[in-house]
C-alpha cells in the first residue's frame, strides 16, 4: 500500500508537468484553433533562456519572471509574423509550420547553447518529509501549487475580468467579437503570448527534475498533447486532469509492470489514452460538436 | 435633422466581383430606415462595407467623422452595433457575458448594470436563461440575444440585418414591436434589411430600394408603401 501511494505521489509531480505544458496547449488551441507542436520547444528555448540569466548572476527566483516575460514577447511575435498569415490556411499548412517552429526553436536552442547537458539550478528546495513511510518531497509539493496558481490564475483571469471575457469571445466568435469593438488579432497575439508565458513555467519545472538539453522536451511534449487530448483539447480542467492521468498511469506502468521494459513503457499512458477516446471521442471534458443543420 | 449614418457613393465587392455599384443612403438621427431588395442585390454587403467588415470605396461618414478604412472594431467603439446575419452570438459565453461583451467599448459600470436590466425587461426569455450557454439557445432566442448585445453597445447606430429570418410570425411581430419601442424610448437610430418588407415599413420612417447594387428608389416609409411597384414586388399584394 505505501509502494502504491508512493507511485502517486511521483505520478503526480510528472502529471504537473504534463498538465502545465497542457494548458499552454489548450490556451493556443481554445484562441487560435492551432495544435502548436513547438511549444515544447519553446518552452525549452525559456529554460535555456532561464539559465543564462541566471549564469549571469541573477537569483532563479528573478530569472523565471523575468523568462516569463521574455516569452511572452516571443511568444507574441511568432505568432504575429509568423503564424497569423497562415492562420486561414488549410490544416496542413499550419501543421507544416508548427513542425517548422518545432525545428526552428530547437535547432536555435543548440546553435546558442551548445548540445551538451547543462545542471540547471532548482528554484525547488531539495528537502523531503516523511509521512508515515511515505516520502513527500518538496518537489512535489511545490509543483503541485505551481500548477494551482498558473490554474488558478487562468481561471481569474477567464471567468473575472473584462480581458479575460473578450480573449473567450474572440476564441468563440472571430467576427462577433470584432463587432462588438474586441480587436481580434490583439487577442489572438495576446493568446500566444500567454501560451509561451506559461511554456515557460513548465520549461522550469522540467529543468529542475532533470538536466537542460536541447531534447529535453521531446517526449514531454507528447503527453503534454496526450493529456490535453485525453481532457477535450478546449478544456482547461480537462488539461490538468488529463496531465494526472498520464502522470499517474506512467508511474504505475513502471511500477507495476517491470517486464514491458524502459522502452514499451511509453505505450502505457497512450493505450489509456485510446481506450478513453473510444469510450468518450470527444474527451472527458470535451463538448460534443454538434451542428445546426 | 441631423444625419448619424450617411454614407455616399459606396463602392463595394468580392474579389473582382462588384456588387454595390456606389450607392448612397443616409439615417437620420433618432430615426429608423429600412433597405429593401432582393436576394443578391447587396444588402448584406451594404451593412458589412458599413461596419468594416468588408472594404468598401467611398464615403461613410458617423456623426459627421469619416469611419471608411478603419477596422471593424474600432468602428464598433465608435458607437456602429452590427447585428448580422445568421446571429453570430458567442455560444461559449453564457447569455449574460454575452450582453455584457455587447459593453465591451463602454467602461461605465454602474450603466452597464442597469442596461443589463433594460434588456431583460425587453426581453424576459434571456433573464430566465441568463446562465446558460448562448449555444443552446433555441433561433428566436439567439435573435433577442443578438439584438439585445447589439444594444448593450449603446450604439449611435444599429444595423440589423435580416433580424426576421427563420423566425416564427409570431416572435418576427413583438421583435419588430421591440424594435420600435427602442428606437421611440432609448432614441436608437437603426438601419434595418429585411426581406419582410410589410413589416419593416410599418415601424420605418425611410425606405431605400436596392437594386442590383443600386439604389432605385427612396422615400419616406409610408410613401414607399404605397407605390404599386413596391406593393407588387415585395408586399406580395
Amino acid at each position: 500500500m505505501q509502494y502504491f501511494f508512493q507511485q502517486l505521489l511521483n505520478g503526480i509531480t510528472t502529471g504537473a508537468v504534463y498538465a502545465s505544458l497542457g494548458l499552454a496547449l489548450v490556451l493556443i488551441y481554445r484562441t487560435t484553433n492551432i495544435a502548436n507542436f513547438a511549444q515544447g520547444e519553446m518552452a525549452t528555448f525559456s529554460a535555456f533562456l532561464t539559465w543564462q540569466i541566471t549564469q549571469w548572476g541573477i537569483p532563479i527566483y528573478w530569472s523565471i519572471p523575468l523568462v516569463m516575460l521574455i516569452s511572452l514577447v516571443i511568444g507574441a511575435v511568432v505568432y504575429a509574423v509568423i503564424v497569423r498569415p497562415v492562420q486561414h490556411k488549410d490544416e496542413m499548412t499550419i501543421i507544416i509550420v508548427t513542425l517548422g517552429l518545432f525545428l526552428a526553436f530547437n535547432s536555435a536552442t543548440g546553435a546558442i547553447w551548445g548540445f551538451m547537458q547543462k545542471s540547471s539550478p532548482s528554484p525547488f528546495a531539495s528537502a523531503t518529509w516523511t509521512l508515515g513511510s511515505i516520502r513527500i518531497s518538496a518537489e512535489l509539493i511545490s509543483f503541485v501549487l505551481v500548477l494551482l496558481a498558473v490554474s488558478g490564475g487562468l481561471y481569474l483571469l477567464f471567468q473575472k475580468t473584462r480581458l479575460g471575457m473578450a480573449l473567450r469571445a474572440a476564441a468563440s466568435n472571430a467576427q462577433s467579437a470584432q463587432l462588438v469593438g474586441i480587436p481580434y488579432t490583439k487577442m489572438m497575439i495576446l493568446g500566444w503570448g500567454m501560451a509561451a508565458a506559461l511554456g515557460a513555467i513548465s520549461g522550469a519545472l522540467v529543468a529542475s527534475r532533470l538536466t537542460l538539453d536541447p531534447n529535453m522536451m521531446a517526449d514531454v511534449i507528447i503527453y503534454a498533447f496526450a493529456s490535453a487530448v485525453v481532457g477535450g483539447m478546449s478544456s482547461y480542467v480537462g488539461a490538468v486532469v488529463g496531465g494526472m492521468i498520464v502522470g499517474v498511469s506512467q508511474a504505475f506502468s513502471t511500477a507495476y509492470l517491470p517486464w514491458l521494459g524502459a522502452d514499451l513503457q511509453i505505450v502505457v499512458p497512450l493505450l489509456l489514452i485510446v481506450a478513453v477516446l473510444i469510450v468518450k471521442p470527444e474527451g472527458l471534458f470535451g463538448k460534443t460538436v454538434a451542428a445546426r443543420v | 435633422m441631423k444625419k448619424v449614418l450617411e454614407i455616399q457613393n459606396l463602392k463595394a465587392g468580392y474579389g473582382r466581383i462588384s456588387v454595390l455599384h456606389g450607392i448612397s443612403l443616409s439615417v437620420k438621427e433618432g430615426s429608423i430606415a429600412v433597405l429593401l431588395g432582393a436576394n443578391g442585390a447587396g444588402k448584406t454587403t451594404t451593412l458589412r462595407a458599413i461596419s468594416g467588415l468588408l472594404k468598401s470605396e467611398g464615403n461613410i461618414f458617423l456623426d459627421g467623422n469619416e469611419v471608411n478604412g478603419q477596422s471593424a472594431d474600432r468602428i464598433a467603439r465608435t458607437g456602429v452595433a452590427h447585428a448580422a446575419e445568421g446571429r453570430g452570438t458567442f455560444t461559449d459565453l453564457t447569455v449574460e457575458e454575452n450582453l455584457r461583451v455587447g459593453a465591451f467599448r463602454r467602461k461605465d459600470k454602474a450603466e452597464i448594470a442597469v442596461d443589463l436590466e433594460k434588456m431583460y425587461g425587453l426581453f424576459p426569455r434571456l433573464r430566465e436563461r441568463r446562465g446558460q450557454k448562448a449555444g443552446n439557445l433555441s433561433g428566436g432566442e439567439q435573435q433577442m440575444l443578438a439584438v439585445g448585445r447589439a444594444l448593450m453597445l449603446r450604439p449611435r447606430v444599429m444595423l440589423l440585418d435580416e433580424p426576421s429570418l427563420g423566425l416564427a410570425p409570431v416572435i418576427i411581430n413583438s421583435l419588430f414591436e421591440t424594435f420600435s419601442r427602442v428606437n421611440q424610448e432609448l432614441g436608437v437610430s437603426m438601419l434595418i434589411v429585411e426581406q419582410n418588407a410589410n413589416l419593416a415599413l410599418q415601424i420605418a420612417h425611410d425606405a431605400y430600394v436596392l437594386e442590383s447594387g443600386s439604389i432605385t428608389l427612396s422615400g419616406p416609409a409610408s410613401e414607399i408603401a404605397s407605390l404599386d411597384g413596391i406593393r407588387a414586388a415585395y408586399l406580395g399584394v
